[in-house]
């Protein structure tokens, strides 16, 4: 039964990162292509590639924080001390140091262009924190179900 | 079937005090309320101060709203008052309750050949002195079951019962070592059975039963006092209350009679003839007290002279105490209750205090599901309900200990009978140089011995409440009678009894 829980919990988290996959080839992707000029040393078509290639590194980055959450706070951590409830600090901490980093990386790494910049910061941004907030609010260990933000409003049933 | 349990003298409320922590334990036969009253001449002995409080925090817990729960399974009614004292507003020494001066020359001298000066002068405020003769004449003469309360009430309710077809079972507790169980115990039994044993259809409906306590512990002489009991004579006093209750058929009144004793007298921490510093801790001989009280209320009938004894002379193990549904039941049920206190003193009440105090509920799933979801004060619950549980959970782990320390006594090196209660209890010394058992502080509790609480340790659930932690935050309770603090409550006793321990 707890492994049962287990796997459903980590597939949600999968999910989340195959919605968002989805979103970038299928919704993010075209959207840039009518808003996006490249400068002259690169051609659209490879732009794209990069970007695809830095946002995907940035959810699976992002999923990766949620998942060393959720095996952290599942397997590593002994609640047999009820002061030590209180994770809120890593949940933030994992946040900085994999999502914000993925990001950082994909905007210097991603060629520069000469149009379209602010939408191509707000998908890597949108894309990394939505993707770890909703694998933790949505899937975070029992335990600490509803330290993500947001989590005691949304998660609900399970 | 309702259930009447009367506790005569200290040792009477230690064993009811045992039988409310089975009963909180969900061991009764079914949910039908227990009525309770405590007999004693002395009102402020400790012992009875104790298990009254205790009667009283049961019946405060039993409020919350459970559901279908073998926790505070069976209700309480209180007697009203709750303890009655045959010398209440009457004078408290022999002759002056007699009018002993205004008596006739005949009836004068008859009581001067029973009864010696200094017997009939000391005063009984604090009891029978250990004096079953006083006792006797003076319960004869002032139980009145048609007249004041709780007697009243108390016929009433089981004429009630027994004309309904309910049935009515009533117990009673005391020890036939000292003065007021053994003087009270034959006198109340014949008194309320000659009222309900007047017809062959009462008799089917109306039982009753006695536990009379032999010898099981001692203590110092009170040397102040010259009129007292003495532990020395515990067993020619018993000897003689048998003698005298088999020559004058004094328990043939009774469907049943349970006789405990054990051969080694535990020394108690106090002496003292009554009052307040009557306080004596509880001991493993009142718990069977109790499990006899539950065969009485369990069967139909109970036939012949059953006997049960310890295996090891040494050692008293689970196996040894008689359950009808096995020892094996009794041991899950007491170790659930157990893990249960421990969870909620250690882990649980800590924690809401802490939400109380300074918000952050997310670190409580539990919380947000059984309190802030379903819009439950917490300020105020903490204050009555969650408080009231806190203190029943103290006096259960604290008469657990207890029970331990009975057997194992300073020899904690021996390995234990029972309990291991190093884990939420330890062994001081009071003022007097005596040991006493006290609860540790619930930030000192041996978290790690969440899941073996009782012994003998088969493995080890190191993180058994790191495990509850994780059930509590995913459970949810269907019983829709389960609601309000009690909603939580239920779910903590379910997730105890869920989590891998120590025989669950």
């Amino acid at each position: 039964m707890d492994k049962l829980k287990h796997i459903g919990l980590i597939v949600g988290m999968a999910f989340v990162f195959f919605i968002f996959a989805l979103l970038i080839i299928y919704v993010e992707d075209p959207f840039l292509d009518s808003k996006v000029t490249t400068g002259a040393n690169i051609l659209m078509d490879e732009w794209r590639q990069l970007f695809r290639y830095w946002a995907v590194f940035g959810i699976s980055t992002a999923v990766l924080a949620a998942l060393i959450w959720y095996a952290w706070g599942q397997w590593t951590v002994n609640l047999n001390d009820w002061t030590k409830a209180n994770k809120k600090r890593i949940v933030w901490l994992l946040f900085l140091l994999l999502p914000c980093c993925a990001f950082l990386m994909g905007w210097l790494l991603t060629p520069p262009i000469q149009e379209g910049a602010i939408f191509v910061t707000a998908f890597y941004l949108a894309n990394n924190l939505a993707v770890y907030l909703l694998a933790t609010v949505f899937f975070s260990p029992s335990s600490f179900k509803y330290t993500p933000w947001g989590a005691v409003t949304l998660r609900r049933g399970w | 079937m309702s259930y009447y349990v009367i506790g005569v003298g200290g040792t009477g409320a230690k064993c009811i005090e045992s039988f409310i922590h089975l009963c909180a334990a969900g061991l009764m036969p079914d949910s039908k309320s227990l009525f309770c009253l405590f007999v004693d001449p002395d009102g402020s002995n400790g012992s009875l101060k104790r298990a009254g409080e205790l009667l009283q925090t049961y019946h405060d817990c039993k409020q919350l709203q459970l559901g279908a729960t073998d926790l505070f399974k069976s209700g309480v009614r209180i007697a009203q008052p709750d303890i009655w004292s045959p010398l209440q507003d009457k004078p408290a020494r022999l002759d002056e309750f007699f009018n002993y001066n205004i008596l006739e020359p005949a009836a004068a001298h008859l009581f001067d050949v029973l009864y010696s000066p200094r017997e009939k002068q000391t005063s009984l405020e604090y009891g029978f002195r250990g004096h079953p003769s006083i006792g006797s004449a003076v319960m004869a003469s002032a139980v009145k079951l048609g007249g004041e309360e709780p007697w009243a009430s108390l016929r009433n309710q089981i004429s009630l019962d027994v004309g309904t077809g309910e049935g009515a079972k009533v117990i009673l507790f005391g020890s036939i070592f000292g003065g007021t169980g053994a003087s009270g115990v034959p006198t109340i039994s014949r008194l309320v059975s000659n009222e309900f044993k007047s017809s062959k259809l009462r008799q089917d409906r109306f039982k009753i039963g006695s536990v009379l306590m032999l010898p099981y512990f001692s203590f110092d002489p009170v040397k102040s006092e010259r009129l007292r009991v003495d532990a020395d004579t515990f067993l020619l006093s018993t000897q003689s209350a048998l003698n005298y209750y088999h020559s004058q058929h004094e328990l043939k009144v009774c469907n049943a009679v349970y006789l405990l004793g054990s051969e080694t007298l535990k020394p108690m921490r106090t002496s003292s003839i009554g009052g307040q510093g009557q306080e004596n801790e509880p001991h493993l001989l009142e718990m069977y007290a109790a499990l006899a009280a539950l065969n009485f209320f369990g069967q139909e009938s109970v036939e012949g002279y059953p006997l049960v004894a310890r295996e090891l002379q040494s050692k008293t193990r689970w196996s040894d105490l008689p359950y009808d549904s096995g020892f094996a039941d009794l041991k899950k049920r007491i170790n659930q209750l157990a893990r249960f206190s421990f969870a909620y003193l250690s882990s649980y009440y800590p924690m809401l205090e802490s939400i109380n105090d300074t918000g952050r509920g997310y670190r409580a799933p539990w919380y947000i599901n059984f309190f802030s979801r379903r819009g439950v004060d917490l300020k105020d619950s903490i204050t009555k309900e969650l408080k009231q549980l806190k203190s029943y959970c103290e006096s259960f782990l604290l008469w657990l200990a207890n029970i331990e320390q009975s057997q194992t006594g300073d020899n904690v090196d021996e390995g234990g009978h029972l309990i291991n209660f190093n884990a939420f209890a330890t062994t001081t010394t009071d003022e007097n140089g005596k040991p006493t058992v006290v609860l540790r502080d619930p930030n000192d509790f041996s978290l790690s011995h969440y899941g073996n609480l009782l012994l003998p340790i088969t493995a080890n659930y190191p993180k058994g409440l790191s495990e509850l932690w994780e059930t509590m935050s995913d459970i949810r309770i269907k019983d829709p009678k389960a609601d309000g603090v009690g909603r939580f409550v239920r779910a903590l006793y379910d997730a105890c009894g869920k989590v891998k321990a120590e025989d669950s």
